[in-house]
C-alpha cells in the first residue's frame, strides 16, 4: 500500500532514514573510536578530558546571539501557523 | 483583538503573580553559584571553553549553553535579577505555546471562549506550580520549558503538515534541551520514531539538514557535550561504568512507579478524549502522548530496573506535555459532563454530538471516569515534580554574600582560599561556594592550614544590631534581613584530628575526589585546602572523627557536626565529649560545652552515619562547627529555638 503523499516507487522513508542513520554512525565511530582508545583508554576509571577547543568570548557571545535569533525565528514561524490555524472552518463530523 | 487583549491580560497577571514570589533576591544553590563562576570565568579569561559542569556520572559534562547564557547576558548588563526574569519569560512564552497547542487539539473555539479560558487556566497554572521551584534558584533547568515546548509544537506541526522546517526546527529544539541536561539525549529515538510515522515530504533534506543543524547546535555551544556523544558511540561498554552513586533514597521506587501509573492512566483518558471526546484524532495528538508519555515511561524503568535515582528536573520536557495532556481531558470532561447534565441537544460543544451519539451509559462511564481521574491525579499533580525544593524567607541569597564579601577585608579574608579556612557557620557551603564568585583566588602571606582565628557567617533577622557583641559585624540589606559575621578563636586543634570508619570500609587510594564542585576543577585540584595534611576520602557506612578540645577562656562552646547535602539517608551527631562538662548530654545532634571551664582539655567525637556505603570527606560541606556560646547564638544557629 502506497502512504499518502507518496508516489509508487518512492523508496520508503524508513528505509531512506536508516541508510542516512548508517552513514551518520559510521563517520561518528570513524571519528570517535581512535579518539576514545586515545585519550581514555578502556577502562574509564578516571574522569577523562575531553580534547577542548577554546575559543575566545566574542566567537561564543556571536554564536549564542545567532542560536536566540534562530530559535526565535522558529518560535515565530510556528506561532503564526498555530494562529492561523484558527481561521480554518472546523472539520465536518462525520 | 480581543482575543489578543485576553492573552496579554492574562499573562501579564500571571507574570505580575510569578514576579511577586521570584523576584526579592536569587537565594543560594550550589549549581547556580558554580555556573556563575563558570559564566565569570568565561568573560574574564582569554577563552572560553565551553564546558558544563560534571554530573553525577564522573565522565559526562553538562552542556554549555546555561553559562553562556549567564555570561552573555551578564555582559549585556543584566542583574541576576533580569536574568531571572528572562527564565520566567521564557516559562510564560512556552506556557502560551502549550495553549495555542492545546486550541490546535480542540478544534476551533475562539481565543475568548470558556473553553479557551479553561485550558489557559488548566495549562498556565499547573505549569507555574511546577516549574517555579526550578526558576527560584536561577537554576539552568529554569530554561528547559521553552525549548520543550517549541519541540513538542514544531514536531506536532511537523506531523501535520509534513514541512522539512518544522522537523529542522524540532531538531534545534532538541539540541538545546541537550544543551540544558544531557538526558534529553533520549528524545532522539523518539523523535525519529515520529519521523518514520509522520515522513516528511522531502525525507532526506528534512533528516539531513535536521541532523546537521543539531550536530553544529552541539558542537558550537558546547564542544564538551559533543565529544560525550563521540565517547558513547566509541565505546559503549562505559555504560556499564555508570557511577551508583546517587542511590534511591526508601521512597523513591514509590516514585518512579507513581510516574509510570500517572503517564499510563492519563495517556489512557486522553486516547478516550482523542476517541469519543471531542479531540481530534490528530497527528499532532500522537505526537503530544508520545512525548507526553514514552520519555517518561523509559526513564523510569530504568530508574527503577538500575536502582539509580534521579532528579525531578529530567523529566521537565515532559511535564509540560503532560500538563496539556491532562489540561485537554479536562477541558473535554468539563464539556462532556456540561452537555449531559444539561440539555443533549446544545450545539456549543462539538462534542456533544460525537458522544450523544454513544449510549447514556457509555457517557456516564467516561464522564465519571474522568472525574475520578481529575480528583486522584489534577488538583495535586504529582508532588515528585515539585521536588526541585523552596526556598525560605530567611534563607541566604546571593545578594547577601556579595554584601559579605565587601565586609570581609575588614576581618583579614582577602581570598577564595582564606575563606574556605577560616569561615563557619551555618549554610556554609554554599556561602563559600557563591563567595568564589566575588572574592579573588590566590593563596596570600602567611596563610595557615588549619588558623585559629574563624568568622562565624549567618543570617537573621531576629536581633537588632545593638544587642551584638562588640566586635561582631552586621551587614544589612532589604529592610531588615542581615547577615551577621561573628569573629571567634577556635577550640579546636584541627592538626591532631584522627579519621576513622566504624563499620569497617575502605581509606580510597589515590586523591581523586568527588568532582560535584567548582573549586576541584581549579588549578588548585591537586588537593583541596581543608583535605590537605587530612585522611582523604573514607569509604563506609559511618564515618568517626575526633578532636582534641582546649578552651581558652570560660565561654561556653556550641558544636554540631555540619552536612550540607542532607539527603535522608545519612545523619549527623555530635557522639561524646570526653573530659568536660556540657549542657546538652551526647549523642545529639547539637551540644554545648558549659561556660567555666577555661583550661580544660579534652575530646570530642563526632559522627556521620550513612544507610549505606558512601564516600566520606572532610571539606566546606562536611565539616564540624563550633561557635562561642556568647550574644543571641544558642537560640539562632541550627537546633536553637529560632532555628
Amino acid at each position: 500500500m502506497t502512504k499518502p503523499g507518496t508516489k509508487p516507487g518512492d523508496s520508503h522513508p524508513l528505509f531512506t532514514g536508516a541508510l542516512l542513520c548508517c552513514v551518520v554512525c559510521v563517520v561518528l565511530l570513524a571519528i570517535a573510536l581512535p579518539a576514545a582508545a586515545e585519550s581514555y583508554g578502556p577502562a574509564f576509571d578516571e574522569s577523562p578530558t575531553p580534547p577542548l577547543l577554546p575559543t575566545p568570548f566574542s566567537f561564543n557571545a556571536a554564536v549564542y546571539v545567532i542560536h536566540v535569533l534562530a530559535f526565535l525565528g522558529f518560535l515565530g514561524w510556528c506561532v503564526r501557523d498555530l494562529l492561523l490555524e484558527k481561521g480554518k472552518p472546523e472539520r465536518p463530523l462525520p | 483583538m480581543i482575543g489578543v487583549a485576553v492573552y496579554a491580560l492574562a499573562a501579564a497577571a500571571l507574570f505580575h503573580a510569578v514576579a511577586g514570589q521570584t523576584f526579592p533576591d536569587v537565594p543560594l544553590h550550589s549549581d547556580t553559584n558554580r555556573d556563575l563562576l563558570f559564566a565569570g570565568d568565561c568573560r574574564t579569561s582569554e577563552t572560553c571553553p565551553l564546558r558544563g559542569p560534571p554530573m553525577s556520572f564522573p565522565w559526562i559534562h553538562q552542556g554549555g549553553l546555561w553559562m553562556l547564557h549567564l555570561a552573555v547576558l551578564q555582559e549585556a548588563g543584566l542583574s541576576l535579577e533580569a536574568i531571572k526574569v528572562v527564565s520566567v519569560l521564557a516559562l510564560l512564552v512556552a506556557a502560551l505555546l502549550m495553549h495555542l497547542m492545546g486550541q490546535r487539539l480542540l478544534r476551533g473555539g475562539g481565543p475568548v471562549s470558556v473553553r479557551s479560558l479553561v485550558l489557559l487556566a488548566f495549562v498556565v497554572v499547573p505549569t507555574g506550580h511546577i516549574l517555579l521551584p526550578s526558576l527560584e534558584y536561577l537554576w539552568s533547568p529554569g530554561l528547559i520549558p521553552l525549548p520543550a515546548a517549541a519541540l513538542t509544537v514544531s514536531t506536532a506541526l511537523a506531523a501535520e503538515t509534513r514541512k522539512t522546517l518544522y522537523w529542522v526546527a524540532a531538531l534545534f529544539s532538541c539540541a538545546l534541551l541537550v544543551h540544558l541536561h544531557p538526558v534529553n539525549w533520549i528524545l532522539l529515538p523518539f523523535l525519529f520514531g515520529l519521523w518514520v510515522l509522520y515522513p516528511p515530504r522531502r525525507e532526506l533534506a528534512s533528516l539531513s539538514v535536521g541532523l546537521v543543524v543539531f550536530a553544529a547546535s552541539i558542537f558550537l555551544l558546547s564542544r564538551d557535550t559533543f565529544w560525550t556523544l563521540m565517547q558513547l558511540v566509541g565505546n559503549l561498554s562505559v555504560l556499564s561504568t555508570l557511577d551508583s552513586r546517587q542511590v534511591f533514597d526508601p521512597a523513591e521506587p514509590a516514585l518512579y512507579r507513581g510516574h509510570l501509573l500517572e503517564v499510563f492512566v492519563w495517556g489512557t483518558a486522553f486516547v478516550l478524549a482523542m476517541r469519543f471526546g471531542g479531540l481530534r484524532w490528530s497527528p499532532a495528538g500522537i505526537v503530544l502522548l508520545v512525548l507526553a508519555t514514552l520519555p517518561v515511561l523509559l526513564l523510569s524503568a530504568a530508574a527503577l530496573v538500575m536502582g539509580r535515582s534521579y532528579g525531578s528536573y529530567y523529566l521537565l520536557p515532559y511535564v509540560l506535555n503532560l500538563v496539556l495532556v491532562k489540561a485537554l481531558v479536562m477541558v473535554q470532561v468539563l464539556s462532556v459532563s456540561a452537555a449531559w447534565l444539561t440539555s443533549p441537544a446544545r450545539r456549543w460543544v462539538p462534542a456533544l454530538r460525537r458522544v450523544s451519539a454513544q449510549s447514556r451509559a457509555a457517557t456516564a462511564v467516561f464522564v465519571g471516569l474522568a472525574c475520578l481521574l481529575a480528583l486522584s491525579g489534577f488538583g495535586s499533580l504529582h508532588p515528585g515534580y515539585g521536588r526541585t525544593g523552596s526556598v525560605k524567607p530567611a534563607e541566604v541569597g546571593i545578594g547577601d554574600v556579595e554584601a559579605v564579601a565587601d565586609v570581609l577585608p575588614d576581618l583579614g579574608v582577602y581570598n577564595r582560599h582564606q575563606a574556605l579556612r577560616r569561615l563557619r557557620g551555618p549554610n556554609i557551603y554554599n556561602v563559600l561556594s557563591t563567595l568564589d564568585v566575588f572574592l579573588p583566588d590566590g593563596d596570600g602571606p602567611g596563610d595557615q592550614l588549619f588558623p585559629t582565628d574563624l568568622v562565624l557567617v549567618f543570617k537573621t533577622d531576629r536581633v537588632a544590631p545593638g544587642d551584638l557583641p562588640p566586635g561582631w559585624r552586621v551587614v544589612q540589606r532589604n529592610g531588615g534581613f542581615r547577615m551577621v559575621l561573628a569573629p571567634f578563636r577556635t577550640v579546636l586543634d584541627w592538626s591532631r584530628l584522627k579519621v576513622g570508619c566504624v563499620t569497617g570500609g575502605t581509606q580510597a587510594t589515590g586523591t581523586r575526589i568527588y568532582e560535584g564542585g567548582y573549586l576541584l576543577e581549579s588549578p588548585q585540584r591537586d588537593g583541596h585546602p581543608w583535605i590537605r595534611g587530612l585522611p582523604g576520602i573514607l569509604y563506609c557506612r559511618a564515618l568517626e572523627v575526633t578532636v582534641p578540645v582546649r578552651l581558652t577562656s570560660d565561654t561556653g562552646i556550641i558544636l554540631y557536626p555540619y552536612w550540607h547535602e542532607g539527603d535522608h539517608s545519612t545523619r549527623a551527631e555530635v557522639v561524646r565529649i570526653d573530659g568536660m562538662k556540657t549542657v546538652e548530654s551526647a549523642p545529639a545532634p547539637r551540644v554545648t560545652i558549659a561556660p567555666g571551664q577555661a583550661g580544660k582539655e579534652g575530646k570530642v567525637m563526632f559522627r556521620w552515619m550513612s544507610k549505606q556505603a558512601r564516600e566520606f570527606y572532610l571539606t566546606s560541606d562536611m565539616t564540624l562547627v563550633e561557635a562561642p556560646l556568647v550574644g543571641p547564638l544558642a537560640d539562632l544557629l541550627p537546633g536553637g529555638a529560632h532555628d
